[in-house]
Parts: structure tokens; sequence; C-alpha cells
């Protein structure tokens, strides 16, 4: 193989390789908005989001209670959510969060059954957050958090 | 005789009651109840082979969120108690009021499970959080389990998510009514998580025992061969350092919780103690974890306190977890005793191996 021929291959891989990562990267990007109500919060990382959906944190800079929203067993994205933002199962995330709540360390999250009802909750109740697939209608631009890599 | 003097009416009449509270107009939201239970199949062989069902402790456990910053934990249990004519009685195993006055700090008031190490402060009596059937040996003898008093509490700090506890409370000769004396507890608890699913701690926990006694909610009695009538009923020092590693992974499972105690009485001077627990899992998929354990207690001859005890537990398990408010364990174990006791006007220094099986049923709703 020459020399032209290879740096052509190299050049290939390299992008194929770029595009690949590109692809990965668009693959990861989360499917779901935070929405909040209350919170003092603009933007928040991947990292941060965790945090928040782990019960670590109990109350916002706005001084409000935070409350905690998650889509329960019957909502056909929730093991999507339960994978996106906090990389375990939805029954893992049962698991952790009645755990928690038994330790005392946490308030109760509450569990809703649609994205109708988490936008409506969060709405209703300073210092709730939730998150709901992206492009549900009626989300108040107001609500939204933006999750930035 | 009155339905009320009954505890175990009393206990129904209290839970019927938050049943309706939570349904009350409003307050759905609110107060949350759940309960957890379980059921054994145990069977034990030996010179003196045996096999029985046995209903553990059944949990009542209430949430309510009394205000923005204050809520409310409450944890009733019923088990098996001979002394009672039903032969089981109730008991509040926590009942707390917290107050968070800033970002993951609170004051906390009533009684709790004591801070000193991951265990007791993450599983409390719902058998279904349990990683194995039971509670370290530790816990009969050095762990002091409830405390009721105040509590400052701190999480998820920092980088580190560093968290500390501090309680002062009634110690643990002590009832839910009073403590004589004014010789508080003191707990001292700290830990961080470095990564995810990872929890480091220490602890020091104090108390002076004026009289040595084993107060109900300690979880504290003497060695098997000593009874609390022939227990040295002196002033008693307490000391116990605790270190516990968890590390929870989707794949890996491991616990550790060391003790060392010190108790001091003038009589003897200090006795030297110390228990390890080990825990370590392999989680197959969503539903099978399998596990190994092993236990050790080792308390001296000149302790007062729980007297001469040497204990060491092995164990294989399974669990399978079949959602996460139910899940059945299998566990082959055995088990060594060592301790000073007489037996035919000799003294003897080992009783044991007992091997066993123990298949628990653990549920909650």
């Amino acid at each position: 193989m020459g020399v032209p021929s290879t740096i052509s291959a190299i050049v290939l891989a390299l992008l194929l390789g770029l595009m690949n990562c590109s692809a990965q990267y668009q693959s990861d990007a989360p499917s779901l908005s935070l929405v909040g109500n209350g919170t003092g919060l603009t933007q928040v990382s991947p990292a941060e989001l965790r945090s928040l959906f782990r019960g670590e944190r109990s109350v916002w800079p706005t001084g409000r209670q935070v409350i905690i929203v998650l889509p329960g067993s019957r909502v056909e994205w929730s093991e999507r959510f339960s994978l996106q933002v906090l990389g375990m199962s939805r029954q893992a995330m049962q698991r952790y969060w009645l755990g928690l709540v038994f330790q005392g360390r946490a308030s109760a999250p509450v569990f809703v059954d649609s994205a109708a009802e988490v936008l409506s909750y969060v709405q209703d109740h300073p210092g709730a957050i939730g998150m709901v697939p992206m492009g549900t209608k009626g989300v108040p631009d107001a609500m939204l958090i933006k999750v930035v890599q | 005789m009155h339905v009320m003097d009954r505890p175990v009416l009393q206990v129904i009449v209290l839970v019927t009651s938050m049943l309706w509270l939570s349904n009350v107009q409003g307050q759905v939201e609110r107060t949350r109840f759940n309960g957890f239970g379980h059921i054994e199949l145990t069977g034990v062989a030996g010179d003196d082979p045996s096999a029985y069902f046995s209903l553990g402790e059944h949990d009542f456990f209430v949430t309510s969120t009394l205000s923005e910053r204050i809520t409310f934990l409450g944890e009733y249990v019923i088990r098996t108690n001979g002394s009672s004519a039903t032969n089981f009685l109730p008991s509040i195993e926590r009942s707390l009021v917290r107050y968070t006055y800033a970002n993951n700090h609170s004051i906390i008031v009533g009684k709790v499970h004591t801070p000193v190490n991951y265990w007791n402060d993450v599983y409390h009596h719902g058998r279904l959080f349990f990683p194995v059937i039971d509670r370290p040996l530790a816990f009969s003898y050095l762990v002091p389990l409830h405390t009721l008093g105040l509590q400052m509490q701190g999480q998820n700090l920092g980088r580190a998510k560093f968290g500390y506890d501090l309680v002062l409370g009634n110690g643990i000769s002590s009832s839910d009514a009073i403590d004589q004396g004014l010789d508080p507890s003191l707990t001292a608890a700290f830990h961080v998580k470095p990564l995810e699913g990872m929890r480091v701690g220490l602890s020091y926990y104090y108390d002076f025992l004026r009289a040595n006694a084993y107060g109900a909610h300690s979880g504290h009695s003497p060695a098997p061969n000593v009874t609390r009538a022939d227990a040295y009923k002196g002033p008693l020092a307490f000391h116990l350092a605790s270190f516990s590693f968890a590390w929870f992974t989707q794949r890996w499972e491991v616990l550790n919780e060391a003790c060392m105690n010190a108790s001091i009485t003038d009589s003897l001077g200090t006795a030297s103690n110390w228990s390890n627990f080990t825990y370590v899992a392999r989680r197959i998929g969503e539903k099978h974890v399998v596990y190994g354990l092993g236990d050790v207690i080792e308390v001296g001859s000149d302790d007062l306190h729980v007297y001469a005890l040497h204990q060491v537990k092995l164990g294989l398990g399974y669990r399978h977890e079949f959602s996460h408010l139910v899940n059945l364990k299998v566990q082959v174990e055995n088990r060594w005793d060592h301790q000073a006791h007489q037996h035919m006007d000799q003294t003897s220094h080992m009783h044991g191996p007992d091997l066993g099986i123990r298949i628990q049923l653990a549920y909650g709703f």
C-alpha cells in the first residue's frame, strides 16, 4: 500500500471515528426536559441533574423545600428516565428511593402516571422538579431548566 | 380488661387511624404509610436438630410533612415476645421530628437509630432492605441500637459528599421515659461518599452506665451464659469506635462493619473487645444476588458488660429480588460459639458449631 493510500486510510478512519463519537454523543443526549417551579435554577449539568434526582439536595437557593417528582411504573418512559438520568433500571430506582426514605435521609418523592401529571404537579407545588419527554405540549418556558453538557 | 389496655389492640387502633388520616382530603401527598415484614423457615443441624417457621418483626412506617421544613418519621414494630400473653408486643423503634434549617443540614429530636455505623443508619427494622438475613453479631452486644435525644445532621456536603451526625441523648441503660443521673450518651459520626454507591464512615460513641443496666431499646444483653440478674451492677464507662465501608454498585456489593469497644470498670480495669462483619456479593442481572458473609465478635474475660464471648459465623447465601417490594433469601450458615461456662463441674470453652439453613421472605408495601 502506497503512502497516499495509507494517509487516506488513516484520514478515513479518523473521520469515521469522529462521526461515531458524534453519533454516540447525539444518542446519549437526553430525550427528556427538566421542569421546575421556584427552584432558582436556570441550568444544571448532567452530574447535578443526577445528584438532584438521587435526593442529594434538600433546599433550593430560593429557600423552598426540594420536592422530587418521578414517573411511576405505568409511565412508558419511566425506564428511559431512570437509565438516562440515574444510570439504573426502574426497579433499582424504586429500591433506591424506598431505602432512602426508610433511612429518614430524604423526603419521599411524588410518583405520577403521565407527563401531564408531572407538569401539573410541578406547576402547583413550588419547589417541585420533574422531567417530561422532549416535545411534551404545554410546557411553559419559565419552567424549563436547561441541562448543559 | 379495657381494649386500650391491650398493647396489640392499641397498635391496631393506631395503624387504622393512620390509614384513615392518610386518606383525608388534602393530606394524601403529605402523609405516607408503608409496612414491612418477614417470615422465616429455619433448620438447625447438630445434636438437637430442629426446623420451624417463624413470624418476624412487622414494621409500620409513617412519614409526614408537617410544614415546609419540618417532617415526621415513625417506625412501630410488633415482634414476638414470650413475656406477652399473645407472644407479641409492640414497640416504638423510631419517632422523630426533623427540622431542615439549611440545605442538607437538619436538627432532629426524638428516638433515632444511633448512627454509629452504616448498617444501623441504613437498615433499621425492615428486613426487605437487609442484604443478608440477620444483623451482625455486634448488634446483640456492642452496638447501641437506639438513642432518644437530639441529633444534628448534615449530608451530601461538598464534592466528597461529607456527612456528619452528632447525637446527645439517653444512654444504654435508659428507657424511653427516663434516664438516671446527668450522664447522656454522646455520638459523633462522620462519613464521605467519594464514589457513587460508596460510603466510608467513622464514629465514636461514649456512655457512662451508673449501674451497668441493659435498657430495653439498646439491644444489649450479656453473653448467653450470663443472666442479667447475675451481671455486674456497678459503674461502667462504655467507649465504642466504629469504621464502616460500604460500596453498592450494579454488579458488586461490599459492606464491612468493624468496631472496637473498651468497657472500663474500677473492678477489672479496661476490657478491650472487637467485632467485624464482612459481606461480599455479586449481582447477576436484575434479580439475582449471591453472597458470602463472615462475622466475628471477641469479648474478653475481663469485660463486665457483655462478659466473655467468642462467636464466629460464616455463611453463603442467595437473594432473589422479585421486585423492590419483595425478596427471598436462602442462607446456609455455620456458627461457632466459644464461651466459658460451667458444665458438669468443669469449665468448658467451646460450644457448637451449629450448622443451619435459613430461608426468609421479606416484603414491603
